[in-house]
């Protein structure tokens, strides 16, 4: 049987349209996810609606969105989870990346920070090291919603961010012929594994169970040894600072 | 960061407010937020602990005055605020360092409602030695 679920939905284009929250009451099974009910508006109600999506199985990301002010992938959010017959569902973009239109944000910073730190895409069917070591980082879709759910990204707009920061770890980690002092430098700047607050906010919505926080703690006591050994001239932040 | 790996969303005003907003977050989250909200705290305390100690200028009568005034239960409950708002975010502060060390990151909850159960147990003896007298 459908329920009558009002969705409140986050309307912008560009800033040329003061934002603001359109309702739309669709009828919707408790089973169907989402993204349908996203799809169902635009179908029946307004083809203005701007939104992304692709896979619709939780792969491509595309479709990440904030659900009552939670980061989801709306593709695999079921109505029954995150509402009730006769309740409000309140669906926005993304926080921390420009708005293009509606739902729609602009994702390239993090891909250009990704790049930055060597974009390491490592499957996960050839991990190395003991299974109890292996970090699900590796499963990482790209689909920002760490860089979303992150409180001191809403702080700081010069912060690295969780998904950069924890492709520099497994960059470092294991290089696979990447030059990392660039990465070494980047990692230890005040913008970067030192901003982090400790909030693991992006390991909580993180839709692969990966854990950027998790990564970017490992990042810092690497960093802390580092600094240590540079006390006495050894390391690679002392062989940086001498050239 | 510059160039293009910016992140070039302006900050406004209500953003760097947000970060206060734990609703339907994790715990991690709600750590974060009190450990903030402490922070400012103890820093408008110690104000207040300057203005307090500086009527020793005012000599010692007008000390022992306000320490009278101290004793008294309204102040005695502030006490114990005081102490659960320091306990909270010292032992807060030592998770935050334990985990910045990448130990236990994957137990952090635990540690959190360890450090929390242990900080309710000196929170109540130090109610009670306060309100003994």
């Amino acid at each position: 049987m459908a329920w009558q679920v009002q969705f409140r939905v986050f309307r912008s284009s560009r800033g040329e349209v003061p934002a603001h929250f359109d309702p739309f009451t669709v009828e919707i099974k408790p089973d169907e996810t989402v993204l349908d009910g996203i799809e169902r508006i635009w179908a029946f109600q307004d083809r203005t609606l701007t939104f992304r999506h692709a896979c619709h199985h939780a792969s491509c990301g595309s479709c990440a969105m904030r659900v009552n002010g939670v980061e989801k992938l709306s593709c695999v959010t079921y109505i029954q989870d995150v509402t009730s017959d006769g309740g409000t569902l309140v669906v926005e973009p993304l926080r921390n990346f420009p708005i293009v239109s509606d739902l729609v944000v602009d994702v390239s910073p993090m891909f250009h920070r990704m790049h930055e730190v060597g974009m390491p895409i490592i499957r996960s069917a050839e991990p190395l090291g003991k299974p109890e070591n292996f970090n699900c980082f590796e499963n990482c879709i790209e689909c920002g919603m760490c860089v979303s759910a992150c409180p001191v990204m809403l702080t700081s707009n010069q912060y690295l961010g969780p998904a950069a920061l924890a492709a520099a770890q497994r960059t470092i980690a294991e290089p696979r012929g990447v030059d990392v002092r660039s990465i070494w430098q980047l990692a230890d700047d005040e913008n970067s594994v030192w901003r982090c607050h400790t909030a693991f906010e992006c390991g909580e919505v993180c839709p692969s169970n990966g854990d950027p926080a998790g990564a970017i703690m490992a990042l810092r006591r690497r960093l802390i040894l580092e600094r240590i050994k540079s006390l006495f001239g050894r390391g690679i932040l002392a062989r940086q600072r001498g050239g | 960061m510059t160039g293009n790996g910016q992140h070039n969303t302006a900050l406004r005003w209500g953003d760097s407010v947000r970060w206060f907003d734990a609703r339907r977050r994790g715990l991690g989250m709600w750590a974060f937020a009190l450990n903030r909200i402490t922070g400012v705290l103890l820093m408008i305390y110690l104000l207040v602990h300057f203005v307090n100690i500086s009527v020793l200028y005012l000599g010692e009568t007008a000390w022992n005055q306000l320490m009278d005034l101290f004793r008294m239960p309204p102040f005695l409950i502030f006490d114990v605020a005081l102490v659960l708002v320091l306990l909270y975010h010292g032992l807060n502060g030592i998770r935050l360092v334990i985990l910045a060390l990448d130990i236990g990151v994957a137990q952090q909850k635990r540690i959190f409602w360890g450090l929390m159960a242990f900080g309710t147990v000196v929170a109540v003896f130090t109610a009670f030695g306060l309100f003994r007298g």
